[in-house]
């Protein structure tokens, strides 16, 4: 048992540590075979065995929804319309946009690619996986937005950036892409 | 919201491959992973994000689901619902899945331990914290667990 060598392969080791493992690797020609065969296996551990990762479903709204499954149709309208109607008072009563957020849907369609990632500010152009929506050819994500104008663009197959086609209103970036203007108003 | 996004983005990752490892399932694992960030995000604003917690409640739901296993009640449904991820299991690489047989045939507590190891939740100091058990511990079970996969691995090559 020689703990030092996974704590080598996780990047665990103190200077003194290392100091040892150097000492022990040169000296120690069992120890320096066993460092190697569990390197060589860490390659595969390492390794992925899908590409696919799944995307989670956040259901923000669903979750005050859900308690109307499974009750009469006329129960949940009547549910429906009192949830309506505080909603509407309080947000006249309140009246505080600013603060509300929305599901705003950004949906592409490409039915011939494998990735669609999309990039705004509202993620810090950070990119972010869509989703395909069934075998349509659409490409789909719900964003949660603000009030406020917004600025993005969709990244095809990992490097190709291109602009919504359903909107007019666009920008060019400072590196020669275009990307598309919207303003979200809740 | 867009900070939670971002916290996703960078975890799911991780999160996916360590769940893997642990089940060697893909629906299992894509279920699992729902469920824990379905939780996480409820404690989103009460605390900061962190790995940590993610890891730690799915592993709890990990422990409930073997619990639950090990009940002679079958869920139909779910059977039919892995028919969703057929095309995906048929990618899943020989090499690799020989590994993934490989992990399963660890004792629980190894499996978990060098799981989060080798998926990217980051020091001992971090797995410790998960696992609620003390670093010098996880020192030792970290590499037994490798050993012992060593030992599984060469005995399928004879």
């Amino acid at each position: 048992m020689e703990p030092i060598i996974s704590m080598y392969i996780d990047d665990e080791l103190d200077i003194d540590e290392k100091i040892l493992f150097v000492e022990k690797i040169s000296s120690d020609q069992h120890f320096s075979k066993e460092t190697l065969a569990l390197l060589r296996q860490e390659i595969l551990l390492l390794g992925k065995a899908t590409d696919y990762i799944p995307h989670v479903d956040f259901p923000a709204k669903n979750k005050y929804l859900r308690f109307l499954h499974g009750s009469t149709p006329q129960w949940g309208l009547a549910m429906a319309a009192v949830i309506m109607i505080i909603i509407t008072a309080a947000y006249h009563l309140l009246f505080l946009p600013g603060d509300s957020v929305a599901s705003y849907r950004f949906v592409l369609y490409q039915p011939d690619v494998r990735q669609v990632d999309i990039t705004g500010d509202f993620s810090q152009w950070q990119k972010l996986p869509m989703n395909r929506a069934g075998d349509s050819g659409y490409w789909e994500i719900n964003l949660p937005l603000s009030d406020g104008e917004y600025r993005f663009a969709y990244i095809v197959d990992e490097n190709n950036q291109i602009a919504d086609p359903t909107i007019q209103n666009r920008e060019m970036d400072d590196f020669g892409g275009e990307n598309s203007i919207i303003r979200v108003e809740i | 919201m867009v900070e939670y996004q971002a916290f996703y983005e960078e975890n799911r990752e991780k999160l996916f491959a360590f769940l893997m490892r642990m089940t060697g399932d893909i629906s299992l694992s894509a279920d699992i992973m729902q469920e824990t960030f379905t939780r996480h995000i409820e404690h989103y604003g009460k605390n900061s994000l962190n790995i940590t917690l993610l890891f730690a409640i799915a592993r709890n739901i990990l422990i409930d689901h073997n619990r639950k296993k090990k009940r002679p009640n079958r869920d139909v449904n779910r059977e039919i619902n892995d028919t969703r991820y057929e095309e995906h299991r048929l990618l899943v690489r020989d090499e690799f899945r020989r590994v993934y047989d490989a992990i399963q045939k660890l004792d629980d507590d190894e499996k978990e331990v060098l799981s989060l190891a080798i998926s990217g939740v980051g020091s001992y100091k971090k797995i410790a914290e998960i696992l609620k058990i003390s670093e010098a511990n996880i020192k030792i079970k970290i590499h037994r667990a490798r050993v012992k996969l060593k030992k599984v691995l060469n005995r399928g090559d004879e």
